[in-house]
C-alpha cells in the first residue's frame, strides 16, 4: 500500500466516522429524548409500570403512571396515551390531564407513554420527524414522535405470522410489536406481551372501573372520530357522544368492539378485567397514505393538500377542508371525551364518583391552542417534575 | 410443533398438537436475536477488511457506505 493509498483511506474512513457519528447521534438523541412532565397539583403519587409487571423492570416500557386520588373516595379511571406512539393527540390529552387535573372524588390513574419503547423510533422508510416541538409562551416544548410498534431495538424479530394470546387468533406478523393487538398479554411473553400484561394487572388490582384508551387515526380509515366501546360500556359510550355532540360542537359516534377481534384495549379489557374498556379515535391526516411531504408541520397543523383532494373524491371517513385538523382540535376533542366520561359514568354510578376539575376542554383548546396549557418545567419545583 | 421446558401455553389456531411453550419462544427469539448481532458484527468486520483490501476509491467509498448502517446495528443506535 502507497502513502497515497493510506492517506485516502484514512481521510474516508474519518468521513465515514463522521457520518457514522452524526446519524448515530441523531438516533441515540431521539431515543433518549427526556420530556419534562409538570404534575399538576392533583398527582398525588408517581409510580412505574413494573409495580404491576415485575418482568419490565428495566425496559424502555417501565412508563410512569400517575395517580390522582381524590378527598373522597370513588370510582377509578384509567386513561391512557401513546399505546400508539405515532398518534400524538393521545399522549397530549394524557399529559394535560396529569399537569392540570384535580379529583374531588374517586380517582383517576394516567400513563402517557403506554408503549414507550414504540416513542423511541419512528416508522422505517417513512421519513417521520424525530421530534416535535409544541410553542408555548415560554419558548415550546419538544417531544419524542413515535411509532406505531415497538422499537425493534427492544423486541425483535417478529415472527411469520403473530399468533395472539390466549385466543390463538392469526394477525399481521407486525402486530406482535403493536400493543393495540397484544393485550390481555402475559407475563413471560414478548416485551409488547409483558407490558400489557402489566397494564392489566394495573386494571384488575387498582379495581379500573373505567380504562380510556387515546387514538389517532388516518382519514382513510373507517373507524374515526368515535368511540370504540366494549358490550359493557354501551349505554355509556352512546349517552357520551349524544353528550359531546350535543354540547361540544364536535360530532363523535359510538361504535362496537367486534366480539372476535382480538388483542385490541377495547375488547381484551373489558373481557379480562372488571373495567369498562372505551377507546376514543381523533382524525389524523399525517397518517393517511395519500399525505404528501411528512414533516412535524403537517404531524401538528393537520394540513396536506393531497388528504384534502383525497377527500373531495370521496375517499375520505372524516371530512377535511384546507383548515385541517389541527393538533389543538384534536387534543381537544379527547380530553373533552374524557371529562365526559367522567362526568357521565358519575352520573350512571353514584356510589363509585369520579369528579375532576380543571380538565381543559374541547372549546379551551381550540381557544389557546395545546401551548398554553403546557406547563414550564423551569419554574416547576424538582419534586414535582418527572420525566417521560 | 412442540417445544418443551415451560410453564405458559398457547396453542396455534387453538389446534391440538400445536402448543408452544412461552419461555421457549421467548429464548428461541434471544438466541436468533444474539446471532442476528454476531452476524451483523461479522459482516462489519468483513467489510472493514475489503476497505483495506481495496484499490480503488471507488471500492473504498461503496464498502464505507454499506459498512455504516451495519456499524449503526450493532452498537444498538438504529
Amino acid at each position: 500500500m502507497t502513502n497515497t493509498d493510506l492517506t485516502r483511506k484514512l481521510l474516508l474512513g474519518a468521513l465515514a466516522i463522521v457520518f457514522l457519528s452524526v446519524s448515530g447521534k441523531s438516533f441515540y438523541d431521539h431515543r433518549h429524548l427526556r420530556e419534562p412532565v409538570v404534575m399538576g397539583p392533583g398527582v398525588t403519587r408517581v409510580t412505574t409500570l413494573s409495580e404491576y409487571g415485575p418482568t419490565i423492570r428495566g425496559t424502555a416500557n417501565d412508563a410512569n403512571i400517575y395517580i390522582l386520588e381524590g378527598k373522597a373516595p370513588g370510582g377509578t379511571v384509567f386513561v391512557f396515551g401513546g399505546t400508539h406512539a405515532e398518534e400524538p393527540a393521545g399522549r397530549l390529552a394524557a399529559w394535560l390531564l396529569v399537569e392540570h387535573a384535580t379529583m374531588e372524588r374517586g380517582r383517576l390513574i394516567v400513563a402517557l407513554s403506554a408503549n414507550r419503547s414504540a416513542s423511541t423510533v419512528t416508522r422505517p422508510s417513512a421519513a417521520y420527524p424525530a421530534t416535535y416541538t409544541i410553542p408555548t409562551a415560554w419558548g415550546g416544548q419538544t417531544f419524542r414522535m413515535g411509532d406505531r410498534f415497538t422499537n425493534p431495538l427492544d423486541q425483535w424479530p417478529d415472527p411469520e405470522v403473530f399468533i395472539h394470546y390466549p385466543s390463538g387468533q392469526y394477525l399481521a406478523y407486525v402486530d406482535v410489536r403493536n400493543l393495540n393487538r397484544a393485550f390481555p398479554g402475559r407475563p413471560t411473553g414478548t416485551l409488547t406481551e409483558r407490558t400489557t400484561y402489566a397494564f392489566m394487572e394495573l386494571v384488575r388490582r387498582e379495581k379500573v372501573d373505567v380504562a380510556i384508551d387515546l387514538h389517532e387515526a388516518e382519514l382513510q380509515y373507517p373507524v374515526i372520530n368515535t368511540i370504540v366501546t366494549h358490550q359493557k360500556g354501551q349505554e355509556l359510550a352512546t349517552m357520551i357522544s349524544m353528550t359531546l355532540t350535543d354540547l361540544e360542537g364536535f360530532n363523535i359516534g359510538t361504535e362496537f368492539s367486534p366480539l372476535n377481534l382480538h388483542g385490541l384495549t377495547h375488547r381484551e379489557i373489558g373481557d379480562h378485567s372488571q373495567a369498562v374498556s372505551l377507546l376514543f379515535e381523533a382524525p389524523e391526516p399525517f397518517l393517511d397514505a395519500t399525505r404528501g411531504r411528512t414533516n412535524a408541520d403537517v404531524l401538528l397543523s393537520g394540513r396536506d393538500e393531497f388528504v384534502v383532494k383525497a377527500g373531495r373524491k370521496g375517499l375520505l371517513f372524516a371530512p377535511i377542508d384546507e383548515k385541517g385538523w389541527p393538533i389543538a382540535t384534536r387534543v381537544g376533542r379527547h380530553t373533552s371525551s374524557v371529562a365526559q366520561t367522567l362526568e357521565t359514568w358519575t352520573e350512571f354510578n353514584a356510589d363509585r364518583p369520579v369528579v375532576a376539575t380543571n380538565i381543559p376542554r374541547y372549546a379551551d383548546l381550540v381557544k389557546h391552542g395545546v401551548g398554553h396549557f403546557l406547563r414550564d418545567p423551569r419554574l416547576a419545583s424538582q419534586d414535582r417534575l418527572a420525566y417521560e | 410443533m412442540r417445544f418443551s421446558g415451560s410453564r405458559e401455553r398457547g396453542r396455534i389456531g387453538g389446534l391440538p398438537g400445536t402448543e408452544i411453550r412461552t419461555t421457549d419462544m421467548i429464548t428461541l427469539q434471544s438466541i436468533i436475536t444474539l446471532a442476528y448481532y454476531a452476524l451483523t458484527a461479522g459482516a462489519a468486520a468483513l467489510l472493514v477488511y475489503n476497505f483495506v483490501k481495496a484499490k480503488s476509491w471507488e471500492r473504498e467509498v461503496l464498502y464505507l457506505i454499506v459498512l455504516l448502517p451495519f456499524l449503526l446495528r450493532v452498537l444498538h443506535l438504529k
